[in-house]
C-alpha cells in the first residue's frame, strides 16, 4: 500500500463496519440520561410559574424525578421509559445539562440577555439556533421516511459510516466557518454538539449510530415546538 | 477578501474533518464482501441430479417420524418454534425454541426450549430459558412481552438468540435482542446474557421482527433476516459478523406488503428470499440478490398459494426444500415442496391435512444426521416434528400450475 494509493484509503472509509458501544455502561448512560432531561424537563416547566415558592419547590421535583431515574430496575422510572424510548440521544443529555447549569446553577434563563450579552450578540445566537433548529427538522422529516422505507437508500445505516461523524463534525463547525469567530462555537447549539460528537467518537453510545447520538424522535418533536416559538415570537415583534 | 477567507476555514475544516474520517476508518475492522456458506453435509447425499436430468424438482424424501416436541408444564400456548442443528460432537442433536405461556402476546410468555438428545433420539423435558423480567434486568430497561425466536450457532460452538420483545405497543413496537449462551451452572444448563439490542431503526429502534432461520455465511458470519411492520411491511437483511455483532442492512424491498424473509441460498453470492405476503395476493413474493446481499430487487411471485403465513426454507446439496400452507386462505393444510432452481416446485410431501379451522403453521427446518427435521406449531398448543430421509431420487416433472 502506498500513501499515495487513493483508492486504498477510498476502500478504508467505504468499506469500513460499523463499530457499536460496549453494553456494560449503556444501563447507566440510560438512568443518567433520562435522569437530566427529565430534571430539566420538570425545571423549565416550573419556570413557566411566576410564583417564587413554585420554582423553589420545582428543584425539589425535579431532583426527586433525576433521582426516580437513576433507581435501577422496575421501581425506576428510566427502565420504564427505556421501554418506550430506549435512551435519549446524548444531544438531548447535553441540551439538558447545558439548561440545568444555565438555570439551576448559574441561576439565569439561557436565552437571558444576561447570558447572550449584548442584543446584536443575541439575535446572532438566535439566528445559529434557528438554523440548526430547522436543520435538525430536516432530517428528523427525512429519518422519519426512511423509517418507513419511502427513501430509495437508507439514511440511519448511513450513521454507522466514518463519513457521518465528519461531515457532522462540518455542521458543527459552520458558524466558525461562516463567521470566522471562534466565539460562535461556544454558543450553543455548536457548544453542545461538539463535546456530543467527540463523546460518540470515543464511546459510540448510546447505540454505534451517530442519528441516535444528535437526534431522538422527542429532540425532533421538541424542535418543532421551539420552532412554532419562535413564528410565534417574530410575529409578536 | 471576506469570501477567500470564507474559503480558506471551509478548507481547514474540510480537511479536520477528512482526518478524522480516516482515523474513525482505520480503527474499524474491513466489511469483506459476504459470501453464503456451502452447504456440505448433504451433497454427499447424492441428492444432486446427474448429467442429462432436468433440474426439475429433487430427491424422494419419506417420512420417518411424527411427534410432539414436549410443552413446559401447565402452558397451553405454543407457537413460532426455531431449530437449530447442533454440531456431530454436542450430546444434543437439535435444539428447539419457541415461546410459550398462557397465549400469544400473554403476559407469562416466555421462550421454552428442548433438546433432542442423539444417543436416546428422545426430546428433553421443556425448560423456559429466557424470560422479560430477568432480560429487562440485564438490558436495564423494560420488556413487555416476548415473541419469536431465532437460533444461531457460532463458530466457537455457543449458541445465539436473536429474540423479538416488545417495547410500548404490540408486535409493531418489537425490537430484536440478542442474547448468547452464558457459562452453564447445575441449575441452569442453558443460561443466557443480553448481549444488545440490535440498533435497526431511528424510530426508538422499535417495530424491526425477526423470525426465520438466519443464513450462515463463509466468513463465519450470518445474514439474519428481519422485518419491519409497523404500517408499512418490508423484509431487511441484516448482515452479523462472527460474534453476532451488526455489520450492515439493506432492504429487500419497499413495496409495504412483505414480511419474515426466508432465506435461500442458490449458490455463495446469488440468494432467494421468500416472504409472506400481508396484501390480497395471497402468493409466496419473492426478493432476489445476486451480489451477496448488498442490493435486492423483487423478483417473480412463486406460483404457489399462501395465506399470509410464514414459510421455512432449507438447502440440502443442491435441493432446495419450501415448506408453506398451500392455500389463500386458512392454515389448515402444510406441505413441503422441492425445487432445484428456487422458481420451480414441486411439491413432495403433505405434512397435514386437517379440518377447516384447525391451524398449523410457522415451520422451521433444520438438517440433522442425513434427515431433514420440520417442525410447526399445532393449534397454538404444540409444537409437532417431522423427520424425513432421503431415500431414492425421483426426478419427476413440476406441477407448474398447481404444485
Amino acid at each position: 500500500m502506498s500513501w499515495w494509493d487513493g483508492s486504498y484509503w477510498m476502500r478504508l472509509v467505504l468499506d469500513a463496519a460499523p463499530v457499536l458501544p460496549q453494553p456494560h455502561w449503556l444501563p447507566m448512560l440510560r438512568q443518567a440520561g433520562w435522569a437530566l432531561v427529565l430534571a430539566a424537563l420538570v425545571t423549565a416547566l416550573m419556570q413557566c410559574f411566576d410564583a417564587r415558592w413554585v420554582r423553589d419547590k420545582g428543584r425539589l421535583l425535579a431532583l426527586a424525578s433525576a433521582l426516580w431515574a437513576c433507581i435501577p430496575g422496575p421501581w425506576g422510572l428510566s427502565y420504564w421509559l427505556g421501554l418506550a424510548f430506549q435512551t435519549p440521544s446524548l444531544m438531548a443529555i447535553g441540551l439538558a445539562l447545558l439548561y440545568l447549569w444555565c438555570s439551576v446553577v448559574q441561576r439565569r434563563w439561557p436565552h437571558s440577555a444576561q447570558y447572550l450579552g449584548p442584543a446584536s450578540s443575541r439575535q446572532r445566537s438566535l439566528a445559529w439556533q434557528d438554523r440548526y433548529a430547522f436543520f435538525g427538522i430536516a432530517m428528523g422529516w427525512l429519518l422519519l421516511f426512511d423509517v418507513f422505507a419511502y427513501l430509495p437508500w437508507s439514511l440511519y445505516a448511513w450513521g454507522f459510516h466514518p463519513l457521518a461523524n465528519s461531515l457532522f463534525l462540518l455542521v458543527a463547525l459552520w458558524p466558525w466557518i461562516a463567521t470566522g469567530r471562534v466565539a460562535a462555537l461556544l454558543q450553543a447549539p455548536s457548544k453542545v454538539l461538539l463535546p456530543v460528537l467527540a463523546l460518540f467518537w470515543v464511546s459510540r453510545w448510546p447505540t454505534g449510530n451517530l442519528w441516535d447520538a444528535v437526534l431522538d424522535p422527542w429532540l425532533f418533536v421538541g424542535l418543532h415546538g421551539y420552532m412554532l416559538m419562535r413564528c410565534r415570537k417574530r410575529e409578536g415583534t | 477578501m471576506g469570501f477567500s477567507f470564507r474559503l480558506l476555514r471551509a478548507a481547514a475544516a474540510l480537511a479536520i474533518a477528512a482526518l478524522l474520517c480516516l482515523a474513525d476508518a482505520s480503527r474499524r475492522a474491513p466489511l469483506v464482501p459476504a459470501q453464503a456458506a456451502q452447504v456440505t453435509l448433504a451433497q454427499s447425499e447424492g441428492a444432486v441430479p446427474s448429467a442429462g436430468q432436468t433440474a426439475l424438482t429433487g430427491g424422494h424424501w419419506e417420512r420417518t417420524g411424527k411427534g410432539h416436541i414436549p410443552m413446559p408444564q401447565s402452558v397451553p400456548a405454543a407457537h413460532a418454534s426455531a431449530l437449530l442443528a447442533m454440531p456431530a460432537t454436542h450430546p444434543s442433536a437439535l435444539l428447539a425454541f419457541w415461546f410459550a405461556g398462557d397465549r400469544e402476546s400473554a403476559p407469562n410468555v416466555q421462550i421454552a426450549m428442548s433438546a433432542l438428545d442423539r444417543a436416546s433420539g428422545s426430546w428433553s423435558p421443556a425448560r423456559m430459558v429466557v424470560d422479560r423480567w430477568e432480560m429487562g434486568t440485564q438490558l436495564g430497561f423494560g420488556i413487555r412481552r416476548l415473541g419469536n425466536p431465532v437460533a444461531w450457532l457460532d463458530g466457537q460452538g455457543q449458541v445465539h438468540l436473536f429474540v423479538v420483545a416488545t417495547g410500548l405497543g404490540g408486535w409493531a413496537a418489537g425490537r430484536v435482542v440478542h442474547l448468547r449462551q452464558a457459562a452453564p451452572t447445575l441449575q441452569a444448563p442453558w443460561a443466557w446474557e443480553a448481549v444488545a439490542v440490535l440498533p435497526l431503526s431511528w424510530l426508538w429502534n422499535t417495530s424491526y421482527l425477526v423470525r426465520t432461520a438466519p443464513l450462515p455465511l463463509a466468513d463465519g458470519g450470518l445474514v439474519l433476516p428481519a422485518y419491519f411492520e409497523l404500517a408499512r411491511k418490508y423484509p431487511v437483511a441484516l448482515r452479523l459478523d462472527a460474534q453476532g455483532a451488526l455489520r450492515a442492512s439493506a432492504p429487500m424491498s419497499t413495496q409495504g406488503q412483505m414480511l419474515q424473509p426466508a432465506l435461500l441460498a442458490l449458490d455463495q453470492r446469488e440468494w432467494l428470499a421468500f416472504m409472506r405476503d400481508s396484501g390480497p395476493a395471497g402468493r409466496i413474493r419473492v426478493a432476489r440478490t445476486r451480489d451477496a446481499g448488498v442490493r435486492w430487487s423483487d423478483a417473480e411471485d412463486l406460483p404457489l398459494d399462501n395465506p399470509n403465513a410464514s414459510v421455512a426454507t432449507l438447502t440440502v446439496g443442491g435441493q432446495h426444500l419450501l415448506v408453506y400452507n398451500p392455500q389463500k386462505s386458512g392454515r389448515d393444510r402444510l406441505r413441503m415442496a422441492s425445487s432445484l432452481d428456487g422458481t420451480l416446485w414441486g411439491s413432495m410431501v403433505e405434512l397435514e391435512n386437517g379440518p377447516p379451522g384447525s391451524e398449523y403453521s410457522y415451520p422451521a427446518m433444520a438438517m440433522v444426521d442425513g434427515e431433514v427435521w420440520v417442525s410447526y406449531t399445532d393449534q397454538r398448543q404444540s409444537i409437532t416434528w417431522q423427520r424425513f430421509a432421503l431415500v431414492s431420487q425421483a426426478w419427476a416433472a413440476p406441477d407448474k400450475g398447481r404444485p
